[in-house]
């Protein structure tokens, strides 16, 4: 179940994202919102829902946060984007890395 | 018969470097099948088997309690995708779900 996150999320909700993975969640962070989506099975689902929501494509990073170990990954096939000099998979940007994980925490731990 | 330095089998890693290396095949899996699934089939082929074998030598090994149930729930879904990797319509599909795979075991490797 794809929920959006604008405030720190309830165990319910916890429980609920992590259907489909059990424990790990896959998130899209809007990165100037500060705020996020996750439980998908796709981030492009994500990344869908948040365009909806009114958040621009730019400010959009995907990634993943395991409960089992406390860990935050930043690869999601939605991170190549050349013209934002980002051509991997992974986040390759440290300040982008820097804010995705603040809004993680702040919102799902 | 002497060992010969150069040639370490899988299981001669620990139990976190077996896994790492399960998720790094998923990784290249997972970039190959969407960018160039053609010219990389052969290479993909080669993995599918290597990861195959990886995770048949792990069922031999005396995993975690903790790591089980992950490793259990892996193999179900690489069955899945073995049998699917031919599928050209879902090809962008299939590579999300290596990919969200590979940080999965790359998380929980730890676990081992």
């Amino acid at each position: 179940m794809i929920i959006i996150l604008t405030k720190k999320a309830t165990e319910e909700q916890i429980k609920k994202m992590c259907y489909e993975f059990g424990s790990y969640i896959k998130v899209v962070v809007d990165i100037k919102k500060e705020i996020l989506a996750g439980g998908a099975t796709m981030h492009y689902d994500e990344e869908q829902m948040l365009l909806e929501y009114g958040c621009k494509q730019d400010n959009l990073w995907g990634g993943g946060i395991d409960f089992a170990t406390g860990t935050i990954d930043y690869n999601s096939m939605i991170n190549v984007r050349p013209n934002q000099e980002n051509s991997s998979r992974d986040i390759l940007s440290q300040e982008i890395r820097d804010k995705f994980k603040i809004v993680v925490e702040k919102l799902l731990l | 018969m002497r060992h010969d330095p150069h040639f370490s089998h899988q299981t001669d890693l620990p139990l976190d470097k077996q896994i790492l290396n399960v998720s790094v095949n998923m990784a290249r899996l997972s970039e190959w099948v969407a960018d160039s699934y053609i010219s990389h089939k052969s290479l993909i082929d080669i993995f599918i088997g290597q990861t195959e074998n990886y995770l048949n030598d792990l069922s031999d090994q005396n995993i975690s309690e903790g790591f089980k149930p992950t490793l259990k729930r892996f193999q179900m879904e690489f069955e899945k995708l073995k049998s699917e990797v031919e599928d050209e319509k879902n090809r962008l599909y299939w590579a999300e779900r290596a990919l969200t795979w590979a940080n999965i075991l790359q998380h929980r490797a730890k676990l081992a």
